[in-house]
C-alpha cells in the first residue's frame, strides 16, 4: 500500500467517523427504542405530508396571486402526495367552488365545476378525517344554489346526523327536504330524533309543532308546544306558537263547548300576561291578548266587567297598532282589498 | 519483496474464508477500503436521515403557515328558500297582527292560510305569493268548483277555505244563485247586474266571512254572509209556510255560504220587487227597509255597495291578489251579460230543489213584505 493511499484512507476514515459523530450528534429522536424499520416507514410518512404540505403551500401563494388554475394544479398535486390529507380537497373544492361562482348562471361549466368540488368533498369524506366539515360543505354545493340536488343534501345531512356532531339545524334541513317530498313519516322521525338529540333547542320543538300544525292536528301541535313551554317558559316564539294555536280552538272551532273554548281563552291570556310582564310589548302579542279581551268580552254577561274588558281591548289595540306602524311595509298603492 | 515468493507465500495458505471462495478472498483483499466505505456511506445515511428528521419539522412548520380560511359553511337552514323568514300580517277577528313566518308556512301552513285575508297575501312579495296563492287554489279550489261541492260542504267545511278563496267562490255562488232564480229577470235587469249587485251586498255586509255575527243594542242578531236580520230569516220562513219558497232554513244554514247567499238572493229579490226593479232602491232597502229606503236613507251605503262592485266584482289592478285568484277562479265562469236561467243551465241543490217548476216555485214579488 503506497503511503498516498494510505492518507486517503485516513482520511476517509475520518470523514466516516466526522459524519458517524455528526449523525449521532444530530440525534434522530425516532431512532431511540423504536424499530428503525418503524422509524423509516414514519419518516417516508412524513416526508409525504411535507410534500403535500408543501404543494398546498404553493396552492396558497398561487391563490394569494389570484391564479386560480395554478392553485388547482398545486391542490390536485398535495392530494396525490397524501390522499389521506383533507385539507387540500378542501381547498381545491373552495377553488372550484369559486370558479363556478364566477361562471354565468346557466353556463354549462358553473355546473361542472360544481360537481368537480363535489367529487373533492367527496374525497375529502372517504379520507376517513373528521368528514363533518366537508360534509357540511356538501350540504351547501348540494343546495338549491349549487347543484340542487335534494338527493345529495338529503344524503350529506344523514351523514352529518350519523356522526353525531349534528346541529338543530341539520336535523331540521332534513326534516325540511322530506316535506317538501311529500315524506311525512320521514320528516316527523327525523323531527322526533332531532328532539331526543337537542331536547333544549326551542327550535326543534316549534318544527314539530309546524309539522303537526300544517297537518291540521291542532292538538298534537298544541301538546308540543306545551310540553316544552312547561319546561322552558321563556321562549316567546314558542308561546306566541301557543297562543295562536289557542285562537283557533277558541275562536274557528264553532263545534267545540263553549266551556273549553272559554278554557282556551283563559289560558290563552295567562300566557300573554306572562310574556307581557317578563318582555318587551311586542305588537303581536298586545293584538293577540286584545282579541282574546274581546272573545272573552263577548262570552261575559253585560255589564262592568265586559264594559272593563272591552275598554282594555281597546287600549291594547291602540297600543299594539302604534308599535306595529313602523314596522309593516305599505301596501303598494291601490291595493285595498278585505 | 520478490514477486514470485510473494506469490508463493501466498498460495499454499489456507483459504481465510473458504467457503466463499474467490470473491471473498478479493474481499478480504479489498477490506480496509470497503469497510471505509461503506461506514462512509452508512454515516451519510445516517447523517442524511438525521438531517431530514430534524428538518421536517421545520420545514412543516414552515408549510404549515395558514392558508385562505376555507369557505365557512353555511347553516343548511339558510340554504333552503323555503325555511327563509318572510314578514305577513294575521287577520285576527279583524286585528292585523305582525308576525314572522318561514316562506314554508306560507306555503304550507292551513292554519296561517285561514289567518291572511287578501290584504295581507297582499303584501307578500311575488314569486312567493304567486307560489303561495296557487297552494290555496290546489288545496281549496274546490270551494269555487260548482253547485257538486258547494252543495256537499257544511259550515264547518267553510271554516276551513281561506278567506280569499272564499270571496271568489261566494261570487260564483251569487252568480249561480242569480242564474237559478233569475234574479231582477222580471223586471229586465240584466243578470250580470244583478249578480254583481248581489255580490257586491255580500261583500259589504260581512266581507266574506260566512260567520259573521252581528248583535245590535236590542239583541237582534244578522247572521252570516247576507247578514240577514232576524225579521228578515222570520219572512223567509213565513214565506216558505206559504209555499212561496221552495226553501226553509235553520239558523245555523245562515252560516253555510251555498244556503246564505241563497237567502240572500231571495232577499234582494223581494226588494227589487219591493222597489219595482230600481236597483239602487232595492240596495238601500236591503240596508235599511223598504221605507226608510224611500225616505231616502241608506245612500253611504250605497255608495260602498257600488264603489265595490265596481272596484272588486267587476274590475281588477285594486289587488294583485284578487286579480290572481279572480283569473284563476272566475275567469271561465264569469255569467255573460243577458244570461237567464236556463242559459245558465244549473239545477237547484238537492237540500232546497224546488218541488215543481223551479220558476213557479221561486220567491214571488212580496208587495209590501216589510
Amino acid at each position: 500500500m503506497s503511503a498516498v493511499t494510505g492518507r486517503r484512507l485516513v482520511v476517509l476514515r475520518a470523514s466516516g467517523a466526522l459524519a458517524l459523530l455528526l449523525a449521532l450528534a444530530a440525534g434522530i429522536p425516532g431512532l431511540r427504542g423504536a424499530g428503525v424499520g418503524a422509524r423509516w416507514r414514519s419518516l417516508r410518512d412524513r416526508v409525504q405530508r411535507l410534500e403535500a404540505r408543501y404543494h398546498v403551500h404553493r396552492g396558497h401563494e398561487a391563490l394569494r396571486r389570484g391564479h386560480d388554475r395554478l392553485a388547482v394544479r398545486e391542490y390536485q398535486a398535495a392530494m396525490a402526495s397524501d390522499p389521506a390529507q383533507e385539507e387540500p380537497s378542501l381547498h381545491l373544492a373552495d377553488v372550484y367552488k369559486r370558479l363556478a361562482d364566477s361562471a354565468a348562471p346557466r353556463d354549462p361549466l358553473r355546473r361542472e365545476q360544481l360537481r368537480r368540488a363535489a367529487l373533492c368533498l367527496h374525497r375529502a369524506i372517504e379520507g376517513g378525517g373528521a368528514p363533518t366539515p366537508a360534509l357540511r360543505r356538501l350540504v351547501q354545493l348540494y343546495g338549491p344554489d349549487g347543484l340542487d340536488t335534494p338527493a345529495g343534501m338529503e344524503w350529506a345531512l344523514r351523514r352529518i346526523l350519523q356522526t353525531g356532531e349534528s346541529l338543530p339545524d341539520e336535523s331540521l334541513a332534513l326534516a325540511h327536504l322530506y316535506d317538501r317530498a311529500g315524506m311525512d313519516r320521514e320528516a316527523e322521525a327525523t323531527l322526533l330524533a332531532a328532539r331526543r338529540a337537542h331536547p333544549d333547542a326551542g327550535a326543534v320543538h316549534r318544527r314539530l309543532a309546524t309539522f303537526y300544525r300544517r297537518r291540521e292536528d291542532r292538538r298534537a301541535a298544541l301538546a308540543v308546544l306545551e310540553s316544552w313551554l312547561a319546561r322552558n317558559p321563556d321562549d316567546r316564539e314558542g308561546a306566541l306558537a301557543l297562543v295562536m294555536g289557542l285562537w283557533d280552538l277558541a275562536a274557528r272551532d264553532h263545534e267545540a263547548a263553549a266551556e273549553t273554548r272559554t278554557r282556551h281563552v283563559r289560558d290563552a291570556l295567562g300566557i300573554l300576561d306572562r310574556l307581557l310582564a317578563t318582555g318587551p310589548p311586542e305588537p303581536a302579542l298586545l293584538l293577540y291578548r286584545s282579541v282574546f279581551l274581546r272573545l272573552a268580552a263577548a262570552g261575559a254577561e253585560p255589564g262592568k266587567r265586559r264594559d272593563e274588558l272591552l275598554a282594555e281591548a281597546d287600549a291594547l289595540r291602540q297600543r299594539g297598532r302604534q308599535l306595529s306602524r313602523p314596522a309593516p311595509p305599505r301596501p303598494p298603492p291601490g291595493s285595498g282589498a278585505p | 519483496m520478490d514477486p514470485a515468493s510473494s506469490a508463493h507465500d501466498v498460495v499454499p495458505g489456507p483459504p481465510l474464508v473458504p467457503r466463499f471462495g474467490r470473491l471473498s478472498r478479493m474481499t478480504v483483499a479489498l477490506s480496509p477500503l470497503v469497510g471505509d466505505v461503506l461506514a462512509g456511506a452508512v454515516a451519510a445515511g445516517l447523517f442524511l436521515l438525521a438531517a431530514a428528521a430534524a428538518l421536517v419539522p421545520r420545514l412543516e412548520s414552515a408549510f404549515g403557515a395558514p392558508g385562505p380560511a376555507v369557505a365557512a359553511s353555511v347553516a343548511p337552514l339558510d340554504l333552503l328558500p323555503g325555511a327563509r323568514p318572510v314578514a305577513v300580517h294575521a287577520t285576527e277577528s279583524w286585528e292585523k297582527i305582525p308576525l314572522r313566518v318561514t316562506a314554508e308556512d306560507l306555503l304550507e301552513d292551513p292554519t296561517l292560510w285561514n289567518r291572511m285575508n287578501f290584504d295581507d297575501w297582499d303584501r307578500i312579495p311575488d314569486p312567493l305569493r304567486t307560489q303561495g296563492l296557487e297552494r290555496l287554489v290546489t288545496r281549496h279550489g274546490r270551494a269555487a268548483a260548482g253547485e257538486a261541492a258547494w252543495e256537499s260542504m257544511t259550515a264547518a267545511d267553510w271554516d276551513r277555505v281561506p278567506q280569499p278563496i272564499r270571496a271568489m267562490a261566494v261570487i260564483l255562488l251569487a252568480e249561480y244563485w242569480t242564474a237559478h232564480y233569475g234574479l231582477g229577470i222580471g223586471h229586465g235587469i240584466e243578470p250580470r247586474v244583478a249578480a254583481d249587485t248581489l255580490a257586491a251586498l255580500l261583500m259589504s255586509e260581512s266581507w266574506f266571512e260566512h260567520r259573521a255575527v252581528n248583535v245590535d243594542i236590542n239583541g237582534n242578531r244578522d247572521l252570516g254572509l247576507p247578514q240577514l236580520s232576524d225579521y228578515a230569516r222570520t219572512v223567509l220562513d213565513r214565506l216558505h209556510r206559504r209555499g212561496w219558497l221552495d226553501f226553509r232554513l235553520r239558523e245555523e244554514d245562515y252560516f253555510n255560504p251555498w244556503f246564505a247567499v241563497l237567502a240572500g238572493a231571495v232577499w234582494l229579490d223581494l226588494m227589487l220587487d219591493e222597489a219595482r226593479g230600481d236597483v239602487e232602491l232595492a240596495v238601500r232597502a236591503y240596508r235599511r227597509g223598504i221605507a226608510a229606503a224611500r225616505r231616502g236613507d241608506g245612500g253611504p251605503y250605497l255608495e260602498k255597495v257600488a264603489e265595490r262592485r265596481d272596484r272588486y266584482i267587476r274590475g281588477h289592478g285594486v289587488s294583485p291578489t284578487w286579480d290572481y285568484l279572480s283569473r284563476r277562479l272566475r275567469g271561465k265562469r264569469r255569467l255573460p251579460a243577458g244570461a237567464t236561467a236556463k242559459e245558465g243551465g244549473v239545477t237547484g241543490p238537492a237540500s232546497a230543489q224546488p218541488r215543481g217548476r223551479e220558476q213557479e216555485t221561486r220567491a214571488r214579488p212580496l208587495v209590501n213584505a216589510s
